[in-house]
């Protein structure tokens, strides 16, 4: 646990740091859209004063539009929420599936984010005694590097497996056009202080990180 | 400063689709042509096809980023003038786009009108720039029919435009 204190120091510093940028991009772009969108509103309105044709259809496109952005707003200062209170406790009983759900939705805020499919675990609501901010860290590499070895429009799959010694989260349809550079120096630093085990199946198609069901275990 | 008139042709580059279209349909309704493009690739072959005066870029896109775009953009069009639109914004990206010759960095978001403001001075500085070039070129073509043949005057004519592409 001292390990994985003195990585938390350091590591997950940088990455709290890293997501806070990732989430305030995210909402520029939806406030940018949001301003555009009702900015044409605006002007369709203007153009209709002046004795233009009002184009009924484009305004109920954008006023649509405005409300899937305020929602993206919405789920977005969520998941920032969600990120904020992985640090409330260095290590504490999380559920699997949600952590890692968070780090989906983060990755996600990516450009070239892929598709990501997630199986229902085998054993509902798998938990472990971990520390949230780094196993959403390394959780959140596997997946931009996961990304980065697959062609955007392809689909990556995760399950999440009971295992004896805890938990193993597979990943699935990685390296298909370019090799999956995972673990790098930094996620096996990340990776050792959870006291995870990586294996990449010799195809390169496959990740699978063990997880062991406390930290105190590592 | 001139209005804007139908014939300023403006690319629009960025990955935000929503984004793309709603920007698009306000310069289109203030009488600029737009072109729309939402990843790089995209922006470069449409650049290639069509001759634009300014281009709005954005800086973090999937596969080619903006900086790369800047730079290819830059290198194949000589006169057209490139605003970067960013949410991504810092001194570091704004030094580094200035450099690789970017006309103006603006961060999202942003007021429309001074976007707008934005490309009809990007515009003017793109007819500076190639009346610039134009009167050069007119002074050297002069410079080389004094004393030149026909002949050599058509052989420096064809050096000069080899050098422009």
């Amino acid at each position: 646990m001292k390990k994985a204190m003195e990585v938390l120091a350091t590591e997950g510093l940088i990455f709290f740091g890293r997501i806070n940028a990732i989430i305030s991009h995210e909402l520029k772009n939806i406030m940018a859209t949001i301003s555009e969108t009702v900015g044409l509103m605006g002007d369709l309105v203007e153009l209709a004063e002046k004795g233009g044709k009002l184009d009924a259809n484009l305004l109920k496109s954008c006023s649509e539009e405005v409300i899937e952005e305020i929602q993206r707003g919405f789920d977005t200062i969520r998941e920032m929420n969600s990120f904020a209170h992985s640090v409330d406790e260095p290590f504490k009983e999380v559920q699997i599936n949600e952590v890692l759900d968070l780090a989906v939705k983060l990755s996600q805020m990516k450009s070239y984010a892929s598709g990501v499919r997630q199986d229902p675990p085998e054993g509902s609501g798998l938990k472990i005694v971990t520390s949230p901010l780094l196993l959403e860290n390394l959780m959140y590499r596997a997946l931009t590097c996961a990304y980065a070895s697959v062609s955007p429009d392809k689909e990556i799959q995760i399950s999440i497996r009971p295992k004896d010694r805890g938990v193993c989260i597979v990943f699935m349809g990685i390296g298909s056009t370019q090799p999956f550079q995972f673990p790098d120096e930094n996620a096996v630093r990340i990776a050792k202080a959870l006291g995870a085990e990586v294996q990449i199946s010799s195809s390169n198609e496959e990740c699978h990180i063990l997880l062991p069901h406390s930290v105190d275990e590592a | 400063m001139s209005e804007p008139k139908k014939e300023i042709k403006l690319l629009i580059v960025d990955d935000e689709v929503k984004f793309l279209r709603s920007i698009s349909e306000r310069l289109a309704l203030r009488d600029f042509a737009v072109t729309t493009a939402s990843d790089g690739q995209q922006a470069v072959k449409a650049a290639k096809g069509d001759k634009f005066d300014v281009a709005i870029v954005d800086l973090k896109m999937p596969d080619m980023d903006g900086t790369e775009v800047l730079k290819i953009l830059k290198k194949r069009h000589k006169f057209l003038q490139i605003i970067i639109l960013t949410g991504h914004a810092s001194i570091d990206s704004a030094v580094e786009c200035t450099k690789l010759g970017a006309f103006n960095y603006l961060e999202k978001p942003y007021q429309f009108e001074k976007l707008v403001e934005a490309v009809k001075e990007a515009y003017e500085a793109r007819l500076r720039i190639k009346f610039e070039h134009d009167k050069n070129r007119l002074e050297e073509i002069n410079m080389l029919s004094m004393g030149s043949s026909p002949i050599g005057i058509l052989r420096a004519l064809i050096r000069i435009d080899d050098e422009e592409k």
